[in-house]
């Protein structure tokens, strides 16, 4: 009796540290998503990035003003965002599905053909799926550059399908099944096509659910193959382009984490049941309701249905530019550097306000081959001359001009977007 | 059914590798006979065989040395811990505590988060007037610049790449669990075998492979961790995160190819034989408690 309270009292103790486990691994993103409800001035507060470091207040859990300002400034005003997140996606897609194609059949056929050779190959996968991106990038480049291919998304998505990382995981659980069932079909007269995917493919189904998990976030998240194959900073994933966000601007980047975010958790919510099967796992088959089928089928079509209304109106450039004021392109007339402000003369029409007042000017930079990258800058703006003053401070030709003072230079070659609302 | 019939049936089994075969070795295995070449002549201009000279000026690059102590530091570090807490996490999981669904889930989450979402929350934390120096106040420590001193920076990378990882081997583990025999243990407890023995005489015998295996798998992901780099810290970081993969950007950024064929051999081999070496006692060890 003594013995068996013991033994109780020990494993509350290890649930009670479990959970606590449990709840400092949530944090980083559950905090990412409370963040993103906060307006931009209590950001800075709590995580203290406001110069007076020393009145930030301890982290907070929640927004005390709660508002989806954010997400509207990064779905709806600026098209940068949603144009990366649909990179993203063009790159993740394609290669989850194609390697898990080439990898279920190269897996099927490794389990049909018991030699030597064999063992030789799949020896390689082991090897090379092992191999980190430090080795495996040189490789990948220089096959994009002999076929032509640097630069562009192509050299990206065939080395991400090439990638053996699916083959193993895929064996592995294909070597379980038992050789009889094969034989049983054979003598049946199925062929091998049939075998593949009427026996293999169905009793591996929490396999592929895992790997293909295990691609999409590791596809979704990469840094380093674009950094390398692409050159142009507008065919960039968004997880790239997150990182470059500029720290007055964390409001909406937490937004766009959190957007970001949505597609593999939605992924690891549909396949979580298989997840541990998936990795040979013994238990745990959880039955299926058909209240929880209803509910996941309505989830699916609800996310499928978001990315297309996203992708129509906001994903999609040519579409985009519908919806956006004209725009016009000026130069900075005269640069003024002084100890700490970068003063330009601008246009006036370059400065408007956005919705919430604050004073926006849009930077295009240009690349080398001639595209463009634009971006907004809201924070980096300050009016010098307040009221009549700052307008007309100088008038020249059929330009009114305005003497603006940055807080940072604005990149080189970078030009000033005049909307004309 | 005739041999012949047979044989005929086979080869369909067999073209079924091709596809992906050919994309392995297309995208691996023939450039790096490319490479291999690359890092054995002077230029790509004047191709003069020089031998193992491009080798030798790798070996001596004050970059490279500093990027592959810190590659090596960090995996020393890292892998270890993270294959030794996911151990007692899922022998904790595999006693029938309530909600071990739940909690296995939680911990899994951090794998299919993006980093690249949840950097700007450890970039605040970790920040100069960020959270953790807030903490730190309240026990009145020194403030701590986390990504700029040697040290911090790593263990602030460290601590990252457990969150990732803990849960994906603790997974690896539950699944290993899973299968060992139920009647040694039950037979064990009646005998009055203590849990450490029932852990140590039993389990831990069947865990060996999975342990090698995960410590494979962990070693890989270490390599990774360029991403997290990278995502914190940019281009240039700190000394002490400077990794590998940083020196092979600056290498493609001036297209060095000789030096970068050269980084991409060394490290192919070095890696390989790790990797075998670590295999081959997986395999070892495996057979052994097979039977």
């Amino acid at each position: 009796m003594k013995r068996r309270l013991s033994l109780t009292a020990g494993r509350i103790a290890l649930t009670v540290l479990l959970s606590l486990l449990a709840v400092g691994v949530l944090l980083p993103t559950l905090l990412t998503v409370t963040a993103s409800f906060m307006p931009q001035r209590e950001i800075e507060y709590h995580y203290g990035t406001a110069d007076n470091a020393a009145d930030a207040d301890r982290l907070a859990l929640y927004p005390q003003n709660a508002t989806a300002e954010q997400y509207t400034t990064s779905l709806l005003q600026t098209p940068h965002y949603l144009m990366r997140f649909f990179n993203s996606l063009w790159y993740t897609l394609p290669i989850t599905l194609g390697q898990l194609t080439l990898a279920s059949m190269a897996a099927y056929s490794l389990y049909r053909c018991r030699n030597r050779f064999r063992t030789g190959v799949y020896f390689l996968y082991v090897l090379l799926m092992l191999l980190p991106y430090q080795v495996t990038l040189l490789p990948h480049y220089l096959v994009a550059d002999t076929l032509g291919l640097l630069g562009s998304r192509w050299a990206v998505v065939l080395s991400g399908i090439a990638s053996p990382f699916a083959v193993f995981l895929l064996s592995r659980h294909m070597r379980q099944i038992p050789l009889a069932q094969v034989e049983a079909a054979m003598l049946d007269g199925a062929d091998e096509r049939r075998i593949f995917t009427r026996i293999c493919l169905p009793q591996c189904r929490p396999t592929l659910w895992a790997v293909s998990m295990l691609i999409f976030a590791e596809y979704w998240n990469m840094i380093e193959q674009p950094l390398v194959l692409l050159e142009d900073p507008s065919t960039y994933p968004l997880s790239i382009f997150l990182s470059q966000i500029d720290r007055s601007q964390t409001g909406v980047a937490f937004a766009v984490a959190v957007l970001f975010m949505v597609p593999p958790l939605l992924l690891f919510g549909f396949g979580q049941r298989y997840f541990a099967a998936g990795f040979g796992a013994a238990d745990e088959a959880v039955p299926r309701t058909r209240a929880s089928r209803v509910f996941r089928t309505a989830v699916a079509v609800g996310a499928a249905a978001g990315l297309t209304v996203l992708w129509i109106f906001f994903g999609n450039t040519a579409l985009h530019t519908r919806f956006t004021p004209q725009v016009t392109v000026t130069t900075p007339t005269a640069a003024i550097v002084n100890d700490t402000l970068y003063t330009r003369v601008l246009p006036r029409e370059a400065i408007h306000t956005d919705t919430y007042g604050r004073y926006v000017m849009e930077v295009t930079t240009h690349t080398q081959d001639g595209t463009t990258v634009q971006y907004v800058d809201y924070e980096a703006v300050t009016v010098l001359h307040e009221t009549d003053e700052w307008i007309a401070l100088a008038e020249g030709g059929d330009w009114t001009t305005v003497v603006l003072s940055f807080d940072r230079l604005p990149p080189e070659n970078s030009y000033v977007t005049v909307k004309n609302e | 059914m005739t041999v012949r019939n047979r044989f005929r049936k086979r080869w369909q089994a067999y073209v079924l590798l091709y596809p992906g075969l050919l994309g392995v070795l297309l995208f691996f295995v023939l450039p790096f006979f490319v490479i291999l070449y690359h890092s054995l002549v002077e230029n790509n201009f004047s191709l003069a065989f020089v031998g193992l000279q491009n080798y030798r000026d790798l070996l001596q690059n004050e970059a490279f040395r500093l990027a592959t102590r810190n590659t090596v530091r960090f995996s020393a570090i890292a892998v270890p811990l993270t294959v030794g807490v996911a151990l007692p996490v899922a022998l904790a999981l595999h006693c029938r505590l309530p909600a071990r669904g739940w909690l296995r889930s939680i911990l899994l989450s951090p794998l299919m988060v993006p980093s690249a979402s949840v950097l700007l929350v450890w970039q605040l934390l970790f920040d100069q007037s960020g959270a953790m120096n807030q903490l730190l106040s309240l026990f009145s420590l020194p403030p701590v610049a986390w990504l700029r001193t040697t040290g911090f920076d790593c263990a602030v990378v460290v601590l990252l790449f457990l969150w990732k990882n803990l849960g994906y081997n603790v997974l690896l583990f539950s699944a290993a669990l899973s299968h060992v025999p139920t009647a040694p243990l039950e037979a064990a407890r009646i005998d009055g075998a203590g849990a450490w023995r029932r852990f140590w005489y039993i389990q831990w015998r069947y865990l060996i492979p999975t342990a090698l295996f995960v410590t494979v798998l962990t070693l890989a992901n270490s390599f990774k961790i360029f991403r997290e780099v990278y995502l914190l810290t940019g281009d240039y970081p700190g000394e002490g995160l400077y990794m590998l993969q940083h020196f092979m950007n600056n290498m493609f950024r001036t297209l060095d190819y000789q030096r970068l064929s050269a980084a991409t051999a060394v490290m192919t081999l070095v890696i390989t034989l790790v990797l075998a070496l670590l295999l081959w006692l997986e395999e070892r060890f495996g057979r052994e408690v097979e039977e």
